[in-house]
């Protein structure tokens, strides 16, 4: 059955190549088309990086980002959420060298400190721009920017001017009195002392290019360093900063309602103009927007499709109907011959369809070729076309069930 | 030796305003090496009569016995690939094989090999006047004649001992005439087929051992010739009653 089909296919040149052009035709375009929707898949897939979805702790009014009064619980909700990455948090302090006394301590803290869990938790600040001093002593391991920002360790890295300033070097340790800023549930804020301890200088930085609001950090400690200052001192832990990014910005409905069990709340442009940290401000609607317009197109493009299946099924149905129509009497000698139905219908279509077939796996070629298909579409493709053209192609051929041979052949032409 | 026994047989088809009683009430039989002719006006059922014979369609009521089986209850393909072969106008040759492609493909079908297909072939179309030089040609490039003779020899090439033909005169000119009737009936009485033709031409039913007339459906005898009662006689095992019109 197979051999006679490929040597109908080959007697019959000129329709066999007419159908075997208009097939290919059909699955350089269905490439086309199915390229367009992985294009859509693929920016899709790729704009979380292209525009990335940032959340910041702010005040309920969102007017104030840093130096407030974050609550530890809204801190560990933010590192313990599956769907925030890059968290971004700093505690903002004021030290001064040796033990302080006295009512003049404002004028003897003359390092604005931060304790930071990544360079990036302040603005303008980059890695790059600690020059750590090699192992320092009293620490087991040499120090990198890695290990410094995961330290629990009383460590530092400080500002060169300053260092300069105070005559300290890289591996000194300091004494130093740190102080925290305490939001008064009356509204008053006051600087209270925190600690006081020996600290380890790690290393020196030179921050170029801050663009902080606050006063530029002369002293940088580990985020985890100044928690426990808080713990060990038997003071409530909170954070003057809070950032991060969305792992998966497709999922900001789900993080939102995480959020809200965590008790942060929405900004209200309305509300009092004070330092506790509780609003949270996603910047999503340039995802969002994009997002929406990514799926309008892929939906666009996807409701087509039935279409494209029915226009294949319809150019499977045409070609086939019209190859069929000078050769009527060939079937009808067949079944004459005592050549089964069955097998009589599937010489032709096998016929029909091995073209296609053919006509397919050209297509799919150039388009690898020349569309740069993956080789996963082309093979869905294929599928596709092949499924919608030999269901067209059987409707066409299916009346031959019907017909009267010996009407057919009794014809006198 | 009773060959096709027709019984009673009724046959009515629908066409797009009204149902067709094509053929009504025929009974029949065909013997061995003889040569039959169908004759009758256009519309009378001849063709239709022929393709129940043929089994490409299904007496509606009736049966047609061939070598004491009912026709309905068999493969039909099969009995056209074995036993009964159909000879047409039109020659009805595939286009695009070659005169021996279009003799060989009943021999593939029957998954014949290849080598002794083309042999067969080439015997079958010399027996039936055709050289070499046509072997390869294509059916546009032959006559009618040398056309028709191929569709004999495909018919042949089945290896069936009924042959139905459809009018197979009736392109050609009165010598290719001349030609496939001498084939027919040497077929017939040479080599012991059943021939059965349909015609409207009064020189071929002149030459056939029996002839029936179809007319509005009905089959009546025309003609019983001599073999054609001796036939019946052998077969009923009494003389056979003839009907008017013979000249034999």
């Amino acid at each position: 059955m197979l051999q006679r089909a490929v040597e109908n296919g080959i007697r019959y040149k000129k329709k066999t190549v007419l159908n075997l052009l208009i097939c290919m035709i059909t699955v350089i375009l269905l490439n086309a088309y199915m390229g367009n929707i992985a294009e859509v898949d693929k920016q899709m897939e790729e704009l979380p990086k292209v525009l990335p979805v940032k959340g910041t702790v702010c005040n309920l009014k969102g007017t104030l980002a840093s130096g407030l009064k974050i609550q530890e619980k809204y801190v560990d909700g933010i590192l313990n959420s599956e769907y925030v990455d890059q968290p971004l948090f700093s505690i903002q302090l004021r030290m001064g060298n040796g033990r302080i006394e006295g009512d003049d301590y404002l004028e003897r803290l003359p390092y604005y400190a931060v304790g930071i869990n990544n360079a990036a938790a302040v603005s303008g600040f980059s890695e790059g721009e600690i020059v750590f001093s090699g192992k320092s002593k009293g620490l087991s391991e040499d120090m990198d920017a890695q290990t410094f920002f995961s330290s629990k360790e009383r460590i530092c890295v400080i500002d060169e001017a300053a260092a300069k300033e105070q005559g300290i070097v890289p591996g000194a340790t300091l004494t130093l009195s740190a102080y925290y800023t305490n939001f008064r549930q009356d509204h008053v804020i006051v600087l209270e002392p925190l600690d006081v301890g020996e600290y380890t200088v790690v290393g020196l930085m030179n921050i170029e290019n801050y663009t902080g609001t606050d006063t530029k950090p002369n002293i940088i400690i580990p985020f985890e360093t100044a928690r426990s200052l808080f713990y060990e001192n038997g003071i409530e832990f909170y954070a003057s900063s809070a950032s991060f990014m969305l792992k998966n910005p497709y999922e900001i409905n789900a993080f939102k309602d995480e959020m809200k069990k965590l008790q942060f709340l929405e900004i209200l442009p309305g509300a009092e103009n004070w330092y506790d940290g509780y609003g949270l401000s996603i910047r999503d609607e340039t995802f969002i927007q994009a997002a929406e317009q990514l799926i309008r197109n892929k939906n666009l493009l996807m409701g087509m499709l039935p279409f494209l299946g029915v226009t294949v099924l319809c150019i499977g149905y045409v070609t086939a109907s019209l190859l069929i129509k000078g050769r009527k009497p060939e079937y009808a000698i067949m079944r004459s011959l005592g050549q089964g139905h069955g097998s009589s219908f599937m010489i032709i279509c096998l016929e029909y369809a091995l073209t296609a077939l053919t006509g397919c796996v050209l297509g799919c070629i150039v388009s690898a070729v020349i569309l740069k298909v993956a080789a996963e579409m082309l093979f869905f493709v294929t599928d596709a076309f092949m499924v919608c053209y030999f269901l067209g192609e059987a409707a066409a051929l299916w009346p031959l069930k019907r017909l009267s041979v010996m009407m057919v052949l009794s014809q006198n032409d | 030796m009773e060959v096709i026994k027709v019984e009673n047989v009724n046959y009515s088809y629908k066409t797009k305003y009204q149902t067709v009683h094509a053929i009504k009430g025929v009974s029949c039989s065909f013997e061995k090496g003889l040569l039959y002719a169908i004759v009758g006006e256009s519309g009378s059922g001849k063709t239709t009569l022929l393709s129940l014979l043929a089994g490409l369609d299904v007496a509606d009521e009736g049966s047609i016995l061939v070598e004491g089986e009912d026709l309905r209850k068999m493969n039909r393909d099969r009995y056209r690939r074995d036993v009964a072969s159909v000879v047409y106008q039109s020659f009805q040759l595939f286009p695009l094989l070659t005169a021996r492609e279009n003799v060989m493909y009943p021999m593939e079908m029957k998954k014949l090999k290849k080598k002794e297909a083309v042999k067969r072939a080439q015997e079958l179309l010399l027996s039936v006047g055709l050289t070499e030089k046509i072997y390869k040609q294509f059916p546009l490039m032959m006559s009618g004649g040398e056309q028709q003779r191929v569709a004999i020899a495909r018919a042949l090439a089945a290896g069936g001992k009924i042959l139905l033909a459809d009018e197979p005169t009736g392109n050609l000119d009165t010598e290719n005439e001349r030609h496939i009737v001498d084939i027919l009936k040497k077929l017939a009485h040479e080599e012991g087929y059943t021939v059965i033709v349909i015609t409207h031409n009064p020189e071929v039913a002149k030459e056939a051992d029996g002839v029936y007339r179809m007319l509005d459906g009905r089959l009546s005898v025309e003609k019983e010739g001599k073999a054609f009662i001796q036939a019946k006689e052998a077969d009923s095992g009494k003389p056979a009653v003839k009907a008017g019109g013979a000249d034999d």
